[in-house]
């Protein structure tokens, strides 16, 4: 590779070239003192240059299988690493065989249906099922729930929470009866404290919340799932610029799918309805579900 | 170099051919779920047997069990341990990274540049085939109509990606989406100026309640536009 792929500024280059060193290999033996002698610069910038040069000889002389760009991934490890991902239940065996296993990690789920048929329950089911220890086959992890429309009721999230702990000691009986009896340590406090909730008020929080999620989890890094309730209720009213609606939808959904591919969580969002007049008929239709092209969506209903 | 683009697509019952010359720049259209992804992914599994593949992906839809369960299909069946030697040695011929902004992607494509330099002085093994899934949803965002940065951005990647096909005999094969357009009629997203920088344009349908695709051609260099072909994959 030679200098001139450098990333360093143009001067050091032209000094370098002008003093005779034109490839990697040449700069590979000297010392920093000597080489700000020769190219009368001052030591740290020399040294700055040799780091760069050896890190540059590092990843060339690695072998074909190291990925091409930096980041990338073969299919082969992608295919080996899908394996062993972890899926959240959802407590219901149908609605998990029809998510292939569950909701799955790395991957933003949509969830939609008409108004009380139980998007808000299976969201905090969801943010319940998640703090399932990885004994009893969860992911022992942590939620958050932006909650958009006020729907998030801490009673109902205690009843689901001392539902799940009473299924989880019934399993244990069932399965471990030859095991000594363990009981299960938690209590529904504790899977209440384990949910961070979020309520939002207008579009412009909810986009200052998604942005503020990235620091949020680098500090939080147990958080497996996000349940966004529902991602689209600020945007259907009172937005005057339809360009702007859809660019700044576009660009929450692309945050949102970054987030779960960087920090390896599950993204559900649950998402209204609305009625489509196409050829003469009305078709239920997820709402402003031409913007956010996701991975997999999921219509409830009777 | 010459492709034939039914070695590429083999599998799809196309009834007729497209000849991709080493340095195009192809990009495909549809609606939602009308196909693009399961194309690129059955393009991508049969071009990696001899060569490299890059995969941009912007909205996590790349799925190595499909690319999988492709080159399950067509290998004879053998012992698992000859199958599983045969799809190691080809999807590790597939690399993909995740792409979220523009900046990330002109980041990833000047990295490539660098490689594919490296890559034409020595033999063995060579980058073939760029994807890049899908760009609507990199440019949306910034395509604002106040400003004119989101086209000055579209165009320059536009031109970096035809650049890139040309001097380094890379295959490129985009990922568009379809917008409404007048009286209801989809037409392809990002407009006019990104209309002339493909060398050529697929469009891709599907019909509702079947497992079969249309492709019809909107713009070649060298074949008629407005020829059609149905696929199942």
């Amino acid at each position: 590779m030679e200098i001139w792929r450098l990333p360093i500024s143009a001067s050091q280059r032209g000094k370098l070239i002008s003093a005779g060193y034109t490839s990697l290999s040449s700069l590979s033996s000297i010392s920093s003192s000597d080489l700000a002698r020769e190219l009368k610069v001052s030591e740290s910038e020399a040294m700055n240059i040799l780091k760069v040069a050896s890190h540059s000889r590092g990843s060339e002389t690695s072998n074909a299988s190291c990925s091409i760009v930096e980041g990338a991934q073969s299919a082969w490890d992608m295919l080996h690493d899908e394996e062993s991902l972890m899926h959240i239940t959802t407590s219901s065996a149908d609605l998990d065989n029809i998510l292939g296993g569950g909701i799955h990690c790395k991957e933003v789920t949509e969830i939609g249906g008409v108004p009380g048929i139980g998007k808000t329950q299976l969201g905090i089911q969801v943010a319940v099922n998640v703090q399932i220890p990885n004994d009893f086959g969860g992911l022992g992890g942590k939620a958050i729930y932006i909650d958009t429309e006020g729907s998030f009721m801490v009673e109902r999230a205690f009843q689901i929470a001392e539902a799940c702990i009473e299924d989880m000691s019934e399993y244990n009986r069932f399965l471990r009866k030859d095991f000594q009896e363990c009981k299960i340590k938690m209590l529904p406090q504790d899977i209440l404290e384990n949910i961070f909730y979020f309520r939002i008020c207008s579009y412009t929080e909810q986009i200052a919340l998604i942005n503020y999620l990235d620091k949020f989890l680098s500090e939080h890094k147990d958080v497996k799932v996000i349940v966004v309730d529902s991602v689209t209720f600020h945007f259907r009213q009172d937005f005057d610029d339809m360009a702007l609606r859809t660019r700044v939808l576009s660009g929450m959904a692309l945050k949102l799918m970054n987030l779960a591919k960087r920090f390896s969580l599950a993204v559900v969002l649950l998402n209204q309805v609305t009625t489509k007049h196409t050829e003469a008929s009305f078709q239920l239709a997820l709402a402003l579900v031409t913007v956010l092209d996701l991975c997999s969506v999921t219509m409830l209903s009777r | 170099m010459e492709w034939n683009c039914w070695k590429m697509l083999k599998g799809i019952n196309m009834s007729f051919l497209l000849e991709f010359k080493g340095l195009i720049c192809c990009s495909e259209m549809g609606p939602s779920s009308s196909g693009k992804t399961q194309v690129c992914l059955r393009t991508a599994s049969n071009v990696a047997r001899n060569h490299m593949v890059l995969y941009l992906d912007t909205g996590n839809s790349f799925s190595p069990q499909r690319i999988a369960y492709f080159l399950g299909k067509t290998i004879s069946p053998s012992s698992a341990q000859a199958k599983n030697q045969f799809l190691q040695k080809v999807m590790s011929n597939i690399s993909c990274h995740s792409v979220f902004d523009i900046f990330a992607m002109f980041d990833v494509l000047h990295q490539l540049e660098s490689y594919l330099r490296c890559q034409d002085g020595r033999g063995g093994c060579q980058m073939r085939l760029l994807i890049v899934d899908s760009i609507s949803s990199l440019i949306s965002p910034v395509l604002g109509s106040s400003s004119t940065l989101g086209r000055a951005l579209m165009t320059s990647a536009g031109y970096l990606l035809k650049k890139l096909a040309h001097q380094h005999n890379l295959a490129v094969l985009i990922i568009n989406h379809t917008v409404g357009g007048e009286g209801g009629s989809s037409k392809p997203a990002l407009g006019d100026s990104w209309k002339c920088i493909p060398h050529s344009r697929l469009f891709l349908s599907c019909d509702r309640g079947s497992n079969t695709y249309n492709v019809s051609i909107l713009r070649h260099p060298s074949m008629a536009s407005g020829k059609a072909a149905r696929f199942v994959i």
